[in-house]
């Protein structure tokens, strides 16, 4: 319902005539999914929350640590002492802004066993991860869905945007048909200027308002924001008859297999381990089990232990875990078996 | 016995009188009326906009001195819009 609160709260963008009360109808009547909270997710949370989208849900495995809070929004140091979820803590900042947004926080991996779920029931898929195999699966289940996705990524002083819409424009396949391997980890090779964050996804949530108010939005080009000389370019870019998504119908990202590992997180010196399959874990339970001289912190999302003076472990109700200070996947690994496994086994 | 209140907005620009108006309405009682002077054409747009967005009665008339009358009809306890649609 728009209340004469809600017409108060957005008076100074009715009057902008391409929005009106009509505009902002649409919004409120707008679902949106963000994958990925960190830096540009949040940037973007806080755009679409503030101009009145309805129904937002912020996907995202990782936890606030000190290290993020000089690019992301919505996130202050109280989450990082917590170890707050990324996706927990966007979305009781998106409720304090406004409470008659619709806020669904899910702290997961995205992957091929989950993704159509959560996007299923959105209008739009907005990108907030740092992860191009990601994003190949966010374009794959957009393009099997026939929904609109907005590719955004953002490295040094640069950005690049691009909005799909499948069987209209090109899709992400079109001109990056698989991911290059030396693009992968980019966060960690090259870091990113906060402005160009910002700015990136500004472009990224101007186009997405074009698309939810049913403006002309623009699917043809790809949008290059660099924050060094303060320029704003796009460029043309076709769909690939050959395009293994949007045109062969191909989905080789979505039919991937979802197996138990250890994985080096882009742009930290931390190992993210998926468990052998999905748990639902009981934290402050646990964490009476557990040595108390290494617990850290308990809150019901995350539990944080100490390993040494350098490394933690911070465990997720699903069963994930982060292993911070370590970068070798294999130790982590045997860590979080020495850790956690060994006294969880039997009861999941 | 319904009532017309009065809300003389001239002189002012929006989005001030289109705040002003839906707080008089909300707080109105069902079946009251009431009548906005403005003279900025701007503000009858976005007033008449957004009442009839609202689902409530509308007439606006030019006085041809500068200045129009809009008169708003509450016809309904709370002033809405359709509900959410759903997923």
């Amino acid at each position: 319902m728009l209340t004469p609160e809600a017409i108060e709260r957005f008076s100074r963008q009715l009057i902008v005539r391409e929005i009106g009360v009509r505009g902002l109808v649409k919004l409120r009547n707008s679902r949106v999914a963000i994958i990925g909270c960190g830096a540009t997710g949040s940037a973007e949370a806080e755009l679409l929350a503030r101009m009145g989208v309805g129904f937002i849900r912020v996907i995202d495995k990782d936890f606030v640590d000190l290290s993020n809070l000089p690019r992301v929004h919505l996130m202050y140091t109280e989450d990082a002492e917590k170890a707050l979820p990324k996706a927990v803590a966007c979305a009781e900042r998106i409720k304090a802004i406004d409470p008659d947004i619709e806020v669904d926080p899910v702290v997961a991996r995205v992957g091929p066993h989950n993704i159509l779920d959560l996007v299923g029931d959105v209008d739009l898929i907005m990108d907030g991860t740092d992860n191009m195999d990601v994003r190949y699966l966010i374009n794959d289940a957009a393009v099997k869905l026939g929904k609109p996705w907005i590719f955004v990524g953002a490295e040094t002083w640069y950005g690049n945007v691009l909005l799909v819409e499948p069987g209209k424009g090109p899709c992400l396949r079109c001109f990056m048909p698989r991911p290059a391997v030396e693009r992968r980890d980019v966060c960690d090779i090259l870091g990113v200027v906060n402005t160009a964050v910002t700015m990136t996804a500004s472009v990224a949530v101007t186009l997405a308002l074009h698309r939810l108010l049913g403006m002309e939005a623009d699917h043809d080009h790809l949008y290059v924001v660099d924050a060094l000389r303060l320029e704003l370019d796009k460029v043309r870019i076709k769909r690939n008859e050959g395009c293994p998504a949007c045109s062969l119908h191909r989905y080789e990202f979505l039919e991937r297999r979802v197996e138990a590992r250890s994985a080096r997180i882009c742009g930290t010196n931390a190992v993210e381990i998926t468990p052998p399959q999905p748990m639902r874990l009981d934290l402050p339970a646990l964490a009476k089990r557990l040595d108390s001289a290494r617990l850290v912190s308990v809150t019901e999302h995350t539990l944080k232990i100490a390993i040494s003076d350098t490394a933690s472990l911070v465990l997720f109700r699903d069963g994930r875990a982060i292993v911070d200070g370590i970068t070798d996947e294999d130790e982590a690994w045997r860590i979080y078996e020495d850790i956690i496994l060994s006294r969880i086994r039997g009861e999941v | 016995m319904a009532r017309e209140h009065v809300l003389d907005v001239r002189g002012e620009d929006c989005p001030g009188p289109l705040v002003k108006v839906v707080r008089k309405i909300a707080r109105m009682p069902v079946g009251d009326r009431l009548r906005v002077l403005t003279d900025v054409e701007e503000c009858v747009r976005l007033i008449r906009e957004t009442v009839e967005a609202i689902d409530l009665r509308i007439d606006v008339n030019d006085t041809g001195e500068g200045y129009w009358v809009m008169v708003i009809e509450k016809n309904l306890a709370k002033p809405r819009l359709p509900p959410r649609r759903k997923s």
